[in-house]
């Protein structure tokens, strides 16, 4: 059977057009990976806010601190509601994408999970955690910046 | 000439239709004649009023006048209640309409889900929309919320047409002895609440509504008072905010330079878990804004009476007092000033309830 120079063409430019894209995905895309999200550090609450309405102003909220601490382990300076009571452990469910906080309390049998947001504002990583510690109709905004070491 | 005056004409026949349409765009559409919010009471009569755990019919009529071609277009209601009523998972609302064959046959219509912004809003949900803009109405506490509602079926409505419709609203009013003005909202989804007021309109009860019967005292949303507490469900370890209502009517603590806040909380059995009484930054309310004489104190109250593990604060008594406590305000003086009830021997405190339902 004899090929036609156009089919052999056009056989030709679609292999070399799959190779292409090939070498292109390889080698393009590895080098975009997210970067791991770095939560360890000591946090200072600053705004909060009730069912919607920032109530930052009302009271000082600012003594409160969580010291997610490097080895694992958290501590809670200056206690005011919150997902969890006492010091213990802390990880996320996924250092690239960390969409959950998972604190255990020391002695705890079981973890608590809390919904974390971790934008960038100002310049400044911030956390944002969404809670209720007392009646389940009132919904919290807590946001904490990280204390930065002088 | 004549290619010029056909394009005039062109021109002039263009700017008529365009005309006609601003009118009709502004010549619309919906509108509420009338709401009900009374109940048959045991004893016969109508009133404005209902036993706590019942389920109570609010109804609202009224007509559209239509100047325009809607296809496809849902009906819409929202309703303004008290948090507690939870009106989103408990209501039952249906209506009727002369566009249907059948104008006495009850139709169903079911809760917006808060993914389905409304067409005009931009970008806010309808609760955030209405809450925005019509606020809780005539009431003074804002532990209301707004809940809207959609007609199942799509309608088409053609210029010239004027249906009557009726609305109904059942839904249990809470175990929480309360009153409050209830609002009602009525908007279409071709609209969904744009600036105008043609295609919408809002209505709120003439009379609060009576929840009796229940639990607690009773929370008052409809009229001022010397004192406000937010949020009326709270726990001990919500934040709760005290306030003093300084403009509210005539008093001699508003002119005191320093306003404190004075409580005692008790646990289930009635026993006293904690008095704090001293004047200090602790106790010292702060005033909101320079527009309002609103003084508040926002506390943790499971820190701030010291609660320890296992104990549980159930109801807190306080009252507001200058520096010397020479001056106090209490919920003796708010009888008096709002219901004329005299004061007599030693006066007696507001209470907070701590309940979460």
């Amino acid at each position: 059977m004899k090929l036609s120079p156009i089919i052999v063409t056009l056989l030709l430019s679609v292999m070399m057009s799959f190779s292409a894209c090939d070498v292109f995905t390889n080698s393009e895309f590895s080098e975009y990976g997210e970067s791991i999200k770095d939560l360890a550090g000591s946090w200072q609450l600053s705004t909060v806010s009730r069912n919607g309405v920032d109530i930052s102003r009302t009271m000082d909220f600012s003594k409160f601190k969580l010291n997610l601490n490097p080895d694992g382990s958290y501590t809670i300076e200056n206690y005011l509601p919150f997902a969890v009571k006492q010091d213990g452990q802390w990880r996320v469910d996924d250092p690239q994408y960390p969409f959950n906080l998972i604190l255990q309390e020391n002695n705890a049998q079981s973890d608590v999970t809390i919904g974390l947001k971790y934008p960038i504002v100002a310049g400044k990583r911030i956390i944002s955690i969404t809670l209720s510690p007392g009646c389940y109709s009132n919904t919290y905004v807590y946001v904490f910046e990280r204390i930065e070491k002088n | 000439m004549k290619i010029k005056f056909n394009t005039k004409g062109k021109t002039r026949s263009k700017a008529l239709w365009l005309l006609t349409g601003v009118a009709l765009f502004l010549f619309g559409c919906v509108y509420i004649d009338s709401v009900s919010i009374t109940q048959l009471q045991e004893n016969g009569t109508e009133a404005a009023k209902a036993k706590a755990g019942t389920v109570a019919t609010f109804s609202m009529k009224g007509h559209i006048d239509c100047k325009e071609d809607h296809g496809d277009v849902q009906f819409v209601v929202s309703f303004l209640a008290p948090k507690s009523w939870n009106v989103r998972q408990n209501a039952n609302v249906t209506y009727t309409t002369t566009l249907h064959t059948n104008a006495d046959e009850e139709l169903k219509m079911s809760v917006v889900p808060e993914s389905v912004l409304p067409k005009n809003a931009g970008g806010r949900t309808w609760a955030e929309a209405l809450m925005q803009d019509y606020g809780v109405g005539p009431n003074v506490l804002s532990d209301m919320e707004w809940v809207t509602f959609m007609t199942d079926e799509k309608w088409s409505i053609f210029n010239g047409d004027k249906p009557i419709y009726t609305i109904f609203i059942r839904t249990n009013v809470g175990e929480q002895n309360l009153k409050a003005y209830l609002g009602f909202f009525v908007n279409h989804t071709d609209d969904g609440i744009s600036s105008g007021t043609d295609h919408k309109k809002v209505k709120f009860s003439d009379t609060p509504f009576e929840v009796f019967g229940g639990k607690g005292l009773l929370v008052d949303y409809s009229s001022e008072h010397f004192n406000k507490v937010q949020p009326l469900a709270a726990l001990q370890d919500d934040y709760v905010t005290f306030s003093f209502n300084a403009g509210v009517f005539e008093n001699d603590l508003s002119a005191e330079s320093e306003i404190y806040f004075e409580g005692t909380a008790y646990d289930e059995s009635g026993a006293v878990i904690s008095t704090v009484n001293e004047k200090t930054a602790k106790t010292l309310l702060k005033r909101e804004s320079q527009y309002n004489q609103l003084y508040s104190l926002t506390m943790w109250p499971a820190g701030f009476f010291n609660v320890s593990d296992g104990k549980t604060i159930k109801k807190i008594e306080y009252i507001f007092s200058n520096a010397n406590r020479s001056i106090t305000i209490t919920r003796s003086d708010d009888d008096l000033a709002i219901d004329e009830i005299p004061i007599v021997g030693e006066k007696v405190p507001f209470t907070f309830e701590m309940v979460c339902d």
